[in-house]
């Protein structure tokens, strides 16, 4: 009788990588250094809407914003051997994107131009095109929201520099006391007095329009 | 609690910052204040708000256009050197042992390190002699620094004159001398001392 025997293979499969959705920030530079290039576009992916955002809260300017961003990531890429990895990787972009906006903002002090931002803000209000009713929300209502958002990104903007570039990281990026003062190069105690100023001088602006 | 005190502290207390014992006297302060009961629900709402911002999105020609930036851009070429801080620290720590060691120099040769002028008129108490010689020659000499005079040391390339210590009296050679500080007018045209006495030879009994 013959016997039959089954031969179950076995064969030895290494451990498939994580995903490089799944990985940490550190994990994927560790990744990108190890020759990995894919998990460079995935930090790209993770940050550029966020630092879009950042930039362009603190400088007011969305075509100027796209290009900083655009800076941040050849810088990031370039020197990312630089980085230590001991280190939050989103402290080290952030503290990077900080200072390029902080340097677009000096420069633009020194030469003073009107954005076409702020023309278009008064254009706007003559020169909308007609829409069709939206049954969503009854007009009344939705001039009301239009109105609300535009006076909270004024708001916004009219806070001094140094004091948007705090507001905006913690309102907006939703980052701690410390990251602030890490990617601000300033100190703890300043973080939290230049919050709490810029936070007044936003309820100051908002509330005529909120009480 | 002021109200002065209550503005100063909200923005620690929005963030849960304040102990429970800080966070208990903002509430008290709340409810006895209709100012501040009024700022704390302005800012709240507000601060909701600009959470709530719709967020900007990128361009596409923006994101296409970076990464086309991306593709052409290659990583900056590692740093060789050490890092910056460490070699200034470097330089530093070897400027003061290189003072340390000199002052400890002067201190063997008599010759005090603040009274440069000086050095001139002790020159029969024996000091130095401007002499041509190689770096190899002048290694172990010792170096006046003197403002103004050329220093010896290991630095000095081959060829190029120097100082070094004599046993005798001051002899300037054909050598350019400069002064070394401001009251040594005799120095401007030096005499001629001729040749350097010789040494007395050793008596032999």
């Amino acid at each position: 009788m013959a016997e039959v025997m089954t031969v179950r293979a076995v064969s030895v499969v290494a451990p498939a990588a994580p995903r490089l959705k799944d990985v940490d920030d550190s994990g994927l530079v560790a990744r990108f250094m190890g020759g990995e290039k894919r998990a460079f576009s995935e930090l790209v992916t993770r940050y550029h809407v966020r630092l879009l955002n950042f930039i362009y809260r603190t400088i007011g300017d969305r075509d100027r914003a796209e290009d900083l961003v655009q800076e941040t990531f050849i810088r990031v890429y370039r020197h990312l051997h630089r980085f230590d990895q001991t280190k939050k990787f989103s402290t080290w972009v952030y503290t990077i994107a900080g200072n390029l906006a902080k340097n677009e903002l000096r420069n633009r002090s020194r030469n003073p131009l009107v954005l076409f931002q702020s023309l278009k803000s008064s254009w706007d209000a003559d020169h909308r095109p007609l829409e069709w009713e939206d049954n969503t929300y009854r007009p009344d209502d939705l001039f009301r929201k239009r109105h609300l958002k535009e006076t909270i990104d004024r708001a916004v903007a009219q806070l001094p520099d140094h004091h948007r570039v705090v507001f905006v990281l913690r309102e907006l990026e939703g980052k701690t006391y410390e990251e602030i003062a890490e990617i601000t190069g300033v100190n703890l105690g300043t973080v939290k007095s230049r919050l709490n100023r810029a936070r007044n001088n936003f309820a100051q602006i908002i509330e005529p329009m909120l009480d | 609690m002021t109200c002065g005190e209550f503005l100063a502290r909200h923005s620690e207390y929005l963030d849960e910052e304040l102990g429970a014992d800080g966070a208990a006297e903002m509430r008290r302060h709340i409810a006895g204040c209709a100012r501040c009961a009024r700022y704390d629900r302005v800012l709240r709402r507000g601060l909701e708000l600009v959470r709530g911002l719709e967020p900007v999105l990128p361009s596409t020609d923006g994101y296409v256009a970076l990464h086309e930036h991306l593709a052409r851009t290659t990583p900056a070429p590692p740093e060789t050197g050490a890092p910056r801080a460490p070699l200034a620290a470097t330089i530093a720590v070897a400027g003061v042992v290189a003072l340390v060691a000199w002052s400890a120099l002067f201190r063997a040769t008599g010759v005090p390190a603040t009274a440069a002028g000086e050095t001139v008129a002790r020159g029969s108490e024996g000091a130095s002699e401007f002499v041509a010689g190689t770096s190899s020659e002048l290694m172990a000499v010792s170096s006046p620094v003197l403002p103004g005079i050329d220093v010896v040391s290991p630095l000095i390339p081959p060829g190029r004159p120097g100082w070094r210590r004599a046993s005798a009296t001051l002899v300037p050679t054909s050598a350019r001398v400069r002064l070394p500080g401001p009251y040594t007018p005799l120095l401007l045209q030096p005499p001629e001392f001729g040749e350097r006495p010789a040494a007395p030879a050793p008596t032999s009994r």
